[in-house]
């Protein structure tokens, strides 16, 4: 018997050059041969963390910033919470080991619920398109956000990290069974924009805080 | 090849040369060109056979609005050549004729027409009726366009999805005025145009209307200044099919030969549109008037100033608006002979173009119009009579220009409910009322000049940008004093048909609709436009309503003595331009789901089969065999995949009551580490779903429901106690947690050699529930169940760490011949056992008593009513239902289909859900339903099935199930 590992939903058949072992999962760090084009990233590891309750704006905290309006996503430290509806909230720990749970009876471990990719680069919305009929970059929006609906026909959570300017990211999450045929479905529509997957290193690269311009440093 | 000189105009590479095969001759044209312009080129006249009477027919139009070059391309039928770019390779073969389109043998149809009126079917052929089945079969085998091709050729078809502040409908001056305008504000844009470039009418006319510079230039300088405005999205080769409500339009894309995909299907929703669509060629009506070598006005100047192609040598126009006089101007510029040009507005022309034609010293005859043309298979002259007089002139020609005036292209608004009405100054039917956030530019309205289209698209652009938010209101009060400033909508000649008897001149080229056509039905009774347009099938054909348009319900009107413009247009439907059924299933992805255990079931045989959302094992043996399977669950162990099984958890302080909302049994009884089982109705009491529930916690529970149902539970509970306000909370762990099934009588063995846990009998007994660990610190949640028949524990495990627990399981299992087992393996055991599987064995005319379920029914519970439960009150007493029985049939091995209609005493009486081959019984057992009084235990049932070789039916006993370890004693060892 090999040594016991959790596997992600997702696979997508490439060679791995670096890897690192997270909560019992061997996460690919990078694959062979990336290009810097569009990425589309496996980040179904990442801890994430079911919030429901009658009251949830009590969970509201400096640790844990439950947002107040349902579509609303507060990011910190790695982690975002995404307000879904009144009463349910979804944590997503994006980035390093991020929070522990929240403890008590109003929070599931959704870890191995759904699978999560996360989309970096130039034209992943052109791609996202293709597969999905939401309005992703809706008029005054400002990142990040939460758009709730169908990617092709299955329903989903879109997190938009950053908007529309030249290096967008977004992150969406689905039930994990569909995992194997979206990665196949969004590869083939990203075809002409050069989407390859990449490691998860990409994306903890993207979603590093970016340096403030020289002139507004302060 | 050969083409005009390179002009500025054309939008032909005569550096890249395509090849093509025409009736597998070889042909070559240039990048650039379409279909129907290359064979045109090459001498192609005759493109087809018309549908009914198989006359000959040329190249008409250019932009989709007639079938008559309507051809095979590379096996798909009904490609339209005039719209299809050329691209290298295309095998190009002509439809619909026996022989050649030259020569066609159906042609001797015509000879026969007098024996083809409207509605020829049911006034030659169903009298006496007897005979119509022997002509029924020779019509429909001589009717028809094209042969669908069994092996579509596999290609790149795709569906896209847009979203934006403005679209804009076509990308005419107009329209690039409109995007231009409503992008100053930041919007998304988004233009749509049929054609492969932007211009419109703009992109082949030469004219200065300014003075200074020539209309192409302008549509080019609009062009430039649109592709660099960075938020507006252009889609040119994208003609719109659909606009509907809420600004939700669909549209056809055609990929161009460096485009991925052949072609694509479009959505768009826009919080504004504007239309500007421009305008269409109101076919002038004459006798012959669709011989080849007649074409649109336009269709011949984009010969010349678009593809560098001279239609021919000698040309006639008959014409009724100031852009054929125009037509005229350009062919005579390009080298052609023009015999005459005839007006049909005695006089109203623009008199610039009056002096030009003279100068050139073309004959324009004013107040005439075409009233035949000669020739059979190609025009060789032209009656020109004088609307006045009667007096008629004849000239020859090989080219012959038509058209009777323009028309507002006014499909998409028709279908996005604005209120289209007839205008009688122009002559024109244009939209007024428009619907909400939807606004229209350019020649739909009825304008003519460049300025004002212009003017009017800017216009339209503002208030549709105004519509999203920014505060237009300076721009939109210049704009609107720009347009009050300019000439507004002017018509053209309103000519219906040119004097004749209206045998030959057609109003519809796809059906072969003649002006005599409608006469008829008009006498026959058939007086309002859309019981004509059914009766001589007018605007039925693949164009739809493009060629017929207004001249179809202004005819009617004039042979019904009415005013014009008091019927209205037939009703317009999408797809406005035809799409590949191919362009609608996209890339035809199936979104199917796999469980945690996919790839290992496949790697030990396992043959698959998409069950609901799920890809699920179906079988473990190539020649679909269980015996093997079923064995082993009986005998030994097996293990099966079953993560799709619905799993939930439910918490919140009202939790127990949603849980008694929803379940018929008492679930307030339920303890910690024992399960329950129950199920739920719908309203009607019918069984929809069962399953086994659980406390886990203080107002915590955990339950599971039929594969079928995982995806609805959530939205059912809510609407079953959303005017209730309870707080409890539902997660679907359905992906979250994998299953598998270890079952059989050394079952438990195999499980305790991955767990330091007590798994006795007397630790976990059955229907317990546990929270364990596996080695190597796997969580499992272990459920103590027997749907199998045998000893057996489902393990819920995180679904990240299921394949790790199968393959301790397997591991362990080796010592005691452990085999996978699959669904059909599990259908014939859960049958020994008379376990009904909810939607397979249940359906919505058996509740729960019918199904023998009713010790589950507990209604003296805490709560104010279960859901159902009132109907099954009603019905607990009602005679005459059906209800569900176990049989076995009377031979032992006789086995019918599951499906089998039951018959007894001459009626249809049930049928058999399931039946299988019990292993354990070596015998038939299964499951039915039957109408009551057949039901009691020893009734025989008669089954008959499709393929049954006896013509006596297969006789089966009524008998209660269980029909295996009834007393359940192998569930509890």
């Amino acid at each position: 018997m090999d040594s016991l590992k959790r596997v992600s939903p997702l696979n997508f058949g490439m060679d791995p050059e670096e890897t690192e072992e997270l909560n019992g999962f061997e996460v690919v760090l990078k694959y062979k041969g990336e290009s810097k084009g569009p990425a589309l990233i496996d980040l179904s590891h990442r801890p994430r963390w079911d919030l429901q309750d009658g009251t949830l704006n009590k969970f509201n905290s400096a640790s844990l910033p439950v947002p107040e309006v349902p579509g609303r996503v507060a990011a910190k430290d790695g982690f975002v919470v995404n307000r879904l509806n009144r009463t349910q909230a979804v944590i997503w720990a994006l980035k390093g080991k991020g929070p522990a749970m929240p403890e008590g009876p109003s929070s599931t471990d959704i870890t191995d619920n759904s699978a999560v990719l996360g989309l970096v680069g130039p034209n992943v919305f052109r791609v996202l398109e293709k597969v999905c009929p939401l309005d992703l970059t809706p008029a005054n929006s400002q990142a990040p956000y939460l758009i709730q609906g169908p990617i092709m026909r299955v329903p989903a959570q879109f997190v938009v990290l950053e908007g529309v300017d030249d290096n967008p990211g977004v992150v969406v999450s689905f039930s994990r069974g569909y995992g194997p045929k979206m990665v196949e479905v969004i590869l083939e529509a990203g075809v002409e924009f050069g989407l390859k997957p990449a490691g998860e290193k990409r994306f903890s690269e993207w979603y590093a805080p970016k340096p403030e311009p020289e002139g507004e440093k302060k | 090849m050969s083409r005009l000189p390179a002009s500025p105009t054309q939008r032909v590479d005569r550096s890249k040369v395509l090849s093509f095969s025409y009736m597998s001759e070889p042909r070559q044209g240039f990048e650039g060109d379409t279909l129907a312009t290359a064979l045109y080129d090459q001498g192609i006249r005759i493109f087809s056979r018309s549908f009914k009477y198989h006359r000959p027919r040329g190249l008409y139009s250019l932009d989709d609005e007639s079938s008559t070059t309507m051809m095979t391309v590379n096996g798909i039928p009904n490609v339209r050549a005039e719209s299809t770019p050329l691209r290298e390779g295309m095998k190009v073969m002509a439809q619909n004729v026996k022989g050649s389109p030259e020569f066609d043998l159906m042609a001797v149809g015509e000879k026969f027409d007098g024996f083809m009126p409207p509605g020829f079917y049911y006034k030659r052929f169903h009298k006496p009726y007897k005979y119509w089945p022997f002509f029924q079969e020779r019509l429909r085998a001589a009717a028809g366009l094209g042969k669908i091709l069994p092996e579509f050729p596999e290609d790149y078809y795709e569906n896209v999805y847009f979203n934006a502040e403005v679209c804009v409908v076509g990308g005419g001056p107009a329209g690039m005025a409109a995007a231009l305008a409503a992008a100053e504000s930041g919007l998304r844009v988004i233009l749509l145009e049929a054609r492969p470039y932007l211009g419109g009418f703009y992109d082949w006319r030469t004219v200065k209307e300014d003075g200074t510079q020539p209309l192409y230039e302008r549509g080019r300088e609009l062009a430039a200044q649109v592709a660099k405005t960075e938020n507006i999205r252009v889609f040119t080769s994208t003609a719109l099919t659909g606009f509907y409500a809420n600004n939700h339009l669909t549209a056809r894309q055609k990929g161009l030969p460096n485009d991925r995909f052949v072609e694509r299907y479009m959505e768009v929703r826009a919080g504004s549109v504007v239309v500007a669509a421009g305008c269409l060629e109101r076919p002038l009506i004459f006798e012959h008037n669709e011989r080849p070598g007649i074409m649109q006005a336009n269709t011949a100047v984009r010969l010349i100033r678009t593809y560098g192609i001279l239609p021919g040598q000698r040309a006639v126009l008959a014409v009724g608006h100031d852009l054929g006089l125009e037509a005229a101007l350009d062919l005579a510029s390009a080298g052609m002979d023009v015999a005459a040009v005839a007006d049909s507005r005695p006089q109203g022309q623009d008199e610039s173009l009056v002096a030009a034609l003279e100068k050139k010293g073309i004959t324009f005859l004013p107040g005439f119009t075409a009233s035949q043309a000669n020739g059979v298979k190609r025009v060789s002259g032209v009656a020109l009579t004088d609307l006045q007089s009667g007096s008629a002139k004849s000239f020859n020609c090989d080219i012959l220009v038509a058209m009777a005036g323009l028309s507002p292209n006014n499909a998409p608004l028709a279908m996005a409910k604005a209120k289209i009405v007839y205008d009688p100054e122009t002559g024109y039917f244009l939209a007024r009322e428009m619907p909400p956030h939807v606004h229209t530019a350019g020649r739909i309205m009825g304008l003519c000049g460049g300025a004002e289209i212009e003017a009017s698209g800017r216009l339209a652009g503002l208030r549709a940008a105004s519509e999203s938010g920014p505060d237009l209101t300076v721009a939109l009060k210049e704009a609107q004093e720009a347009l009050a400033g300019l000439p507004g909508p002017k018509g053209g000649s309103t000519i219906l048909r040119s004097p004749g008897p209206g045998k030959k001149a057609f109003v519809c080229f796809d059906e072969d609709v003649a002006v005599k056509d409608i006469g008829y039905a008009a006498e026959e009774g058939f007086n309002t436009i859309e019981l004509s347009k059914r009766y001589v099938t007018a605007g039925m054909g693949p164009s739809q309503s493009f060629l017929p348009g207004v001249n179809f319900p202004q005819l009617l009107a004039d042979y019904l003595g009415k005013e014009p413009g008091s019927i209205p247009a037939t009703t317009t439907r999408s797809p406005f331009y035809p799409t590949l059924m191919a362009t609608f299933a996209g890339p035809n992805h199936h979104m199917s789901k796999k469980t945690p255990l996919d790839a290992s079931q496949k790697d030990l045989g396992g043959i698959f089969r998409v069950v609901g959302v799920w890809e699920r094992a179906r079988y473990f043996s190539p020649d679909l065999d269980t015996t093997e399977e079923v064995k082993a669950v009986r005998t030994g162990v097996g293990m099966i995949d079953v993560s799709t099984l619905g799993k939930f958890r439910l918490h919140g302080p009202d939790s127990l009551k949603a849980l008694q909302r929803m379940y018929v049994s008492d679930m307030s009884k339920m303890v910690k580490g024992k399960l329950k089982y129950s199920a739920m109705c719908n309203e009607d009491g019918c069984v929809i779903d069962d399953g086994v529930a659980t406390k886990i916690g203080e107002n915590d529970y955990y339950f599971t429901t039929a594969t079928a149902r995982a995806g609805q539970t959530v939205e059912w509970f809510r609407y079953h106690t959303r005017h209730d306000g309870w707080d409890f909370n539902l997660v679907n762990m359905t992906d979250g947690l994998g299953a598998i099934n270890v079952a059989g009588p050394k079952s438990r063995e195999v499980l305790a050699k991955v767990t330091d846990e007590d798994v006795s009998n007397e630790a976990v007994p059955y229907m317990a529930y546990r929270e364990i660990k596996l080695k190597g610190g796997i969580p499992a949640r272990l459920l103590r169940v027997g749907f199998v028949g045998e000893m057996g524990f489902e393990l819920h495990v995180p679904s990240s760490w299921t394949q790790a627990a199968w393959d301790l399981l397997w591991e362990a299992g080796q010592e005691f011949g452990v085999k996978p087992f699959a669904l059909e393996a599990q259908a014939c055991l859960r049958l020994d056992k008379g376990h009904a599987i909810i939607g397979t064995d249940t359906e919505l005319r058996l509740n729960l008593h019918d199904l023998g379920l009713s010790f589950l029914l507990k209604q003296d519970k805490d709560i104010d009513y279960t859901v159902g439960v009132a109907a099954l009150n009603l019905a607990e007493k009602q005679e005459g239902r059906l209800k569900a029985v176990g049989f076995k049939t009377d031979v032992m091995k006789a086995l019918p289909m599951d499906g089998s209609i039951i018959v007894n005493d001459g009626e249809i009486r049930g049928h058999v859900t399931s039946c299988r081959l019990s292993y354990a019984l070596q015998r038939t057992v299964g499951l039915a339903f039957v109408e009551d009084k057949y039901s009691a235990e020893g009734s025989k049932l008669e089954i008959w099935h499709e393929g049954l070789e006896s013509k006596e039916p297969l006789i089966a006993t009524v008998t209660k199930p269980p029909f295996y370890d009834p007393k359940g004693d192998r569930l509890k060892m």
